[in-house]
């Protein structure tokens, strides 16, 4: 009944609002949405703007680098490329449709203000996107590559894997390609499906010679881009797209740089570690709280960052304190760079151990479509497996 | 021609002009091209034209409100047609999320979906 009544309001609605405007948006030749928030129109509205899984948590306002200015996440990469070109004459931003100012708004403005030999686009071909930042880099040009989505990172994988990542132990040295960073947009965003959605991490932890990075915030975001951008290692920086708009924090104007493999506490505890990176930090976060508030439990909170080299001494002192460990990342959990934790942390802990380590993360599916809400390693199937890790 | 912007994300006049657009829309269409053909040899004239617009929108819009009214599908096919054959380790996680909802189910969207 429920469905039929909405049905009818959402007629009204269509004639009420022009049914003109309506007809044209199914025909595809309606206004320009974001990605990060579809089309709404009636019930379609209703079903489809679900709350998010997580709430942003900002940091609070760093005062020790100076003068800082209200931003999103796309504002913040944009700012710490904008001082990379400004800083280096050598640097160039590359990929597809970076010269409008890219699918998520990443690189507005920088090519009006460097040039269009600074900042370019690339034809559709991800093989060709990184094999050709290879060679900028080789030549000792510091390249900044765009990968459009980090599901079309595929056909890039053998020059990232096979030339990227072996330049330098092939050459014995003498040569590399270590000016290379890759950015990309990086896991769910409510309605990504199969391949707007994916957080591929664990495929390239597999391989010796390249940095993983992932931010969970403006700030994290601006500062471990400039250190990758700046690492005399090839460097792919994934960034949660979901956050694009929705993370908002007070960023520092200058450059600055925040190390890379090393872990952040962001909260101490101790009865249990929770280990995250990008988005699910926030999740996690979340689940702490309710664990306080619930269970009486304290949780310390580790964002990881660095994927590789990853940070085991910060991930271990804590599981030596707190006896216990939680990792959580959408991506599905066979073969997830969850089970490289658990392995290297039953191997150097296994005495501190309380309870065997969790690991709550997506299905072995591919990522799904409408049935996203399940699939997801949301705060509630986190906070079950904290909640069966205490009583173990 | 792709008159139409890449998709709902995307707002074209940032890499085309609407003046192009409006070009291929209003001159060279080649689907108005059809209908002026068949207009200059009485095949089609104006009455049918808002007839056949207006039946056209009829069943769309019908089809449209009909499929919205169905429920999605149920959740237990996230699972399904990975392979051919779900294999166990597959079917353990497909049972750990049934037995999640029957505690947590308030929390998901479950109304728009098959029981």
């Amino acid at each position: 009944m429920a469905a039929v009544g909405s049905a009818a309001s959402w007629l009204f609605r269509l004639r009420a609002a022009g049914a003109e405007g309506h007809w044209r948006r199914l025909c595809g030749a309606g206004l320009a949405r974001g990605f990060l928030h579809p089309a709404a129109t009636g019930k379609d509205a209703a079903q489809r703007r679900q709350v998010a899984h997580f709430t942003f948590q900002p940091d609070p306002e760093p005062r020790e680098y100076g003068q800082t200015q209200k931003m999103n996440l796309f504002q913040s990469i944009t700012s710490a490329l904008d001082n990379s070109l400004a800083k280096d004459p050598t640097a160039v931003i590359f990929g597809e449709d970076v010269a409008f100012g890219g699918v998520f708004r990443c690189t507005v403005g920088l090519r009006d203000k460097y040039g269009k030999d600074r900042v370019f686009n690339t034809p559709l071909c991800e093989q060709g996107i990184v094999g050709f930042g290879i060679g900028i880099a080789v030549t000792g040009a510091t390249a900044i590559a765009e990968i459009q989505f980090a599901d079309y990172i595929f056909p890039a994988f053998d020059q990232i894997v096979n030339e990227a990542a072996k330049y330098r132990y092939r050459s014995g040295d003498l040569f590399n390609c270590g000016s290379l960073t890759i950015r990309s947009p990086w896991g769910c965003v409510g309605h990504g499906a199969l391949y707007h959605s994916q957080s591929p991490e664990a495929f390239f932890a597999h391989c010796p010679g390249i940095k993983v990075v992932i931010p969970r915030s403006p700030f994290q975001a601006k500062g471990l881009l400039l250190s990758c951008i700046e690492d005399k290692n090839p460097c792919i920086f994934f960034e949660p797209k979901i956050l694009y708009r929705a993370a908002v924090e007070q960023v520092p104007v200058e450059p600055y740089n925040i190390p890379l493999s090393q872990a952040e506490v962001i909260q101490e505890g101790r009865d249990v570690t929770l280990v995250a990176w990008g988005t699910q930090v926030h999740v996690i976060r979340e689940v702490a709280s309710m664990a306080k508030e619930k269970l009486g439990v304290s949780c310390e909170i580790i964002d990881l960052r660095t994927i590789i080299p990853w940070d085991v001494d910060t991930v271990c002192k804590s599981v030596i304190k707190t006896g216990r460990l939680l990792i959580s990342h959408e991506a599905p959990l066979t073969g997830g760079f969850a089970s490289e934790i658990s392995s290297t942390i039953q191997e150097e802990c296994f005495l501190n151990l309380e309870a065997p380590i969790s690991r709550v993360c997506g299905y072995d599916t591919p990522f799904p479509h409408i049935f996203e809400p399940f699939y997801i390693p949301d705060k509630w199937k986190c906070y079950d497996a904290l909640r069966k890790m205490i009583n173990y | 021609y792709r008159i139409g912007h890449h998709s709902t994300s995307d707002d074209s006049s940032a890499y085309r002009s609407v003046d192009e657009v409006n070009y291929w829309d209003k001159q060279d269409h080649p689907i108005s091209r059809l209908r002026h053909y068949l207009l200059s040899q009485g095949w089609w004239d104006e009455e049918q034209e808002k007839a056949w617009r207006k039946q056209s929108r009829k069943k769309v819009m019908e089809a449209f409100e009909q499929a919205e009214r169905k429920p999605k599908p149920n959740p237990n096919l996230l699972f399904s047609d990975v392979y051919q054959e779900m294999p166990s380790q597959l079917r353990k996680q497909q049972e750990s999320l049934a037995r999640h909802l029957q505690t947590y189910g308030e929390h998901y969207p479950l109304e728009h979906f098959d029981k």
